[in-house]
């Protein structure tokens, strides 16, 4: 469990899908946002490929006020490769100016499978703002026309649309990696 | 207050009428009880033989470990079967006086003059008074309570029953199946649209007394049909229990709308199970209200089995002080071109708390599913709660998928504005709360609209005041 203090800001970066790890991988995220004004911002970014199967768990509690999470997960699925995210976000009575967000996008290509995508919120408390939203599908079948009609293939122009889609969270992974906020790889 | 029974003291509905039973069955559930309940019925062999079944199910099932709290539930002091009169009545005037007042007190046959065709009245366990227009009839629509439509068509009945909704699907499912009694029976032929909504009330009036009814819908190629249930239960001090099925099979090209505003009083535990197949290019509709009852657990379901079926579903529910509204929707995306729609609104105040469950499945093969959820919920005060709980489940990649979800409290700019207009703070309130559960009072039948926003202001001022 990650407990996060007073005033303090983290970062915390989920990489599900370097080839160099095993391929069945699952992952349980505790945050606690136990001091006023604690920050936390979860980027998660999951690729999935063969018969790959990945799992990824947030818990996140705001337990003071004006506390604030973000989680966004984006995940892109080919082949055979399932991939299941459960998030809770909890804001705890009292915890009164929280600023809640929990976000996830999933890319399903070929045979690839969302098993279970529940991005849960728990509200104790009125004086808050608190969202989540999920989508699932393919990419999008007029942004592709429209790539392949100035003459891209249709692999080339899923893979532009591709990039795009992770391409936000991967700047976030670059930039972390270089400065000193922790980051994890698992 | 006392053994955290809560009432408010002007529950508008809160009254009661002495009971006045030709039959009741003894407290508790065994097989003799569902024994006697099937031979009081006269019912076929085989409902007997279900029904028996079904109880052992239901003994041999847990309870469930999810949802809300279910703890106070006791299955040994509640009445399985009530019936208030012997036969059923033709017309308002023979039923009994006191029946008569409790129904003239929730407005039925004002509602009845106006525009509503048919009126099934579930007082207790029995439909006690039908009237059903000439001109469906004529048509060949069936609209009965549930024991005369088994009487009449058993072989219907037969053919349909516990399909959508086996008694093994879960505990209540089981009691249902075990003791159930009265509900509707709707059959609508091929290519005939019913208009009229059909409209059935329905109430709860004994303490510790169980409601049981059983519903089973039956829309035929092509035909539509709107079917409305409202609830409206007097104040008891022990809980009570409600379990009801309800089983829609809406064929090839046919629509069924089912709309539910439910107000039981808040002590009653309000389990229902509700479930609709969709064949090739149906349309399922759900609009589903609640209000009332101490604990909801209820999510309509659609099973889309046809090609370009479409299901639907609206929920609204409010919790106020001692309630827990535990509903939602599912919707099972089994065929390709299916698509569908969850749109739900929760409003909590006074310590209530309201959670949207919800299911959306995706099978393998089931290519160009096209799903939206958006579930907003309005926190009224600090101490109550609002809970999301989706889940998705998209065993396809040719599919769009998308949840969204937002928790705010009531904006204090647009409380401001509207009382520097001159209204209080209830009214106000009352105001914001009644714009933001629009998109689903919209879709309601007007004078369930107008006892909806009656019923808000009601609830608001309990909150506030």
């Amino acid at each position: 469990m990650i407990i996060i203090d007073k005033n303090q800001v983290k970062l915390i970066l989920i990489l599900l899908g370097s080839s160099r790890q095993a391929r069945t991988i699952n992952n349980r995220l505790e945050v606690v946002l136990a001091g006023e004004n604690a920050s936390i911002e979860v980027v998660g970014l999951v690729l999935g490929k063969g018969d790959e199967s990945r799992a990824l768990e947030a818990y996140i509690t705001h337990a003071a006020p004006n506390t604030k999470s973000n989680v966004k997960v984006r995940a892109v699925l080919r082949d055979k490769s399932t991939f299941a995210f459960r998030g809770n976000v909890r804001i705890e009575r009292g915890a009164k100016g929280a600023d809640a967000y929990l976000r996830s996008d999933a890319l399903l290509f070929d045979e690839s499978k969302m098993s279970d995508d529940s991005p849960a919120l728990e509200i104790l408390e009125p004086e808050v703002k608190a969202g989540h939203a999920a989508t699932i599908g393919k990419v999008d079948e007029q942004m592709l026309f429209y790539l392949m009609s100035r003459g891209l293939s249709r692999s080339r122009s899923e893979k532009l649309l591709i990039q795009g889609f992770i391409n936000p969270l991967l700047e976030k992974l670059k930039l972390a990696s270089k400065s000193k906020v922790k980051s994890f790889e698992f | 207050m006392p053994n955290g029974v809560i009432v408010p003291t002007d529950y508008k509905y809160g009254f009661s009428k002495p009971e006045s039973y030709v039959f009741k069955a003894k407290k508790g559930l065994s097989k003799s009880v569902v024994e006697q309940i099937s031979s009081m019925k006269n019912e076929p062999g085989w409902m007997r033989e279900q029904r028996l079944k079904a109880l052992e199910i239901f003994f041999s099932k847990k309870m469930p470990k999810w949802g809300a709290d279910l703890y106070a539930i006791n299955f040994d002091d509640i009445y399985y079967y009530i019936k208030p009169i012997d036969r059923q009545a033709k017309s308002w005037d023979e039923l009994p006086k006191e029946i008569r007042e409790t129904y003239d007190a929730i407005g039925i046959p004002e509602a009845e003059k106006k525009f509503l065709a048919g009126v099934t009245a579930q007082y207790e366990s029995e439909a006690i008074y039908h009237s059903f227009k000439k001109q469906w009839e004529d048509k060949g629509v069936i609209f009965l309570d549930f024991d005369s439509g088994l009487r009449q068509y058993p072989e219907l009945v037969k053919q349909y029953f516990g399909r959508a909704v086996p008694a093994a699907d879960n505990k209540f499912a089981a009691l249902n199946s075990a003791v159930w009694s009265g509900g509707s029976f709707i059959y609508v032929p091929k290519g005939v649209s019913v208009d009229i909504p059909l409209q059935a009330y329905f109430r709860i009036n004994a303490a510790n007394m169980g409601q049981f009814e059983r519903t089973l819908i039956i829309v035929d190629e092509g035909a539509y049909v709107s079917y409305i249930e409202g609830c409206s239960a007097p104040v008891y001090t022990v809980d009570s229990l409600h379990a009801a099925v309800v089983e829609i099979f809406v064929k090839k090209g046919a629509r069924c709308r089912y709309t539910t505003i439910q107000n039981w009083s808040s002590n009653v535990y309000n389990l229902v199970t509700k479930r609709a197949f969709v064949e090739e290019e149906g349309t399922m509709e759900w609009v589903d209200g609640n209000i009332g009852s101490r604990t909801s657990m209820k999510y309509p379901s659609c099973y889309l089995v046809g090609q370009r079926a479409r299901g639907e579903i609206l929920s609204l529910s409010m919790a106020g002080y001692g309630q827990h509204q535990d509903v939602g929707g599912k919707l099972m995306f089994l065929a390709p071109d299916t698509s569908g729609e969850i749109i739900s609104k929760s409003v909590s105040h006074s310590s209530g708390r309201t959670s949207y469950r919800g299911l959306v499945k995706v099978i393998k093969g089931a290519e160009r599913v096209k799903c939206n959820v958006r579930c907003d919920a309005l926190i009224l005060d600090e101490k109550s709660r609002s809970d999301t709980y989706p889940t998705m489940q998209v065993g396809e990649d040719n599919v769009r998928i998308s949840h969204e979800a937002s928790v705010s409290k009531i904006d204090a700019d647009q409380l401001f504005y509207l009382m520097s207009r001159g209204l209080s703070e209830i009214e106000a309130t009352s105001l914001i709360v009644n714009g933001f559960i629009e998109p689903v009072v919209r879709e309601l039948p007007l004078e369930y609209a107008v006892e909806l926003n009656r019923l808000i202001q009601l609830n608001m001022e309990d909150a506030i005041g």
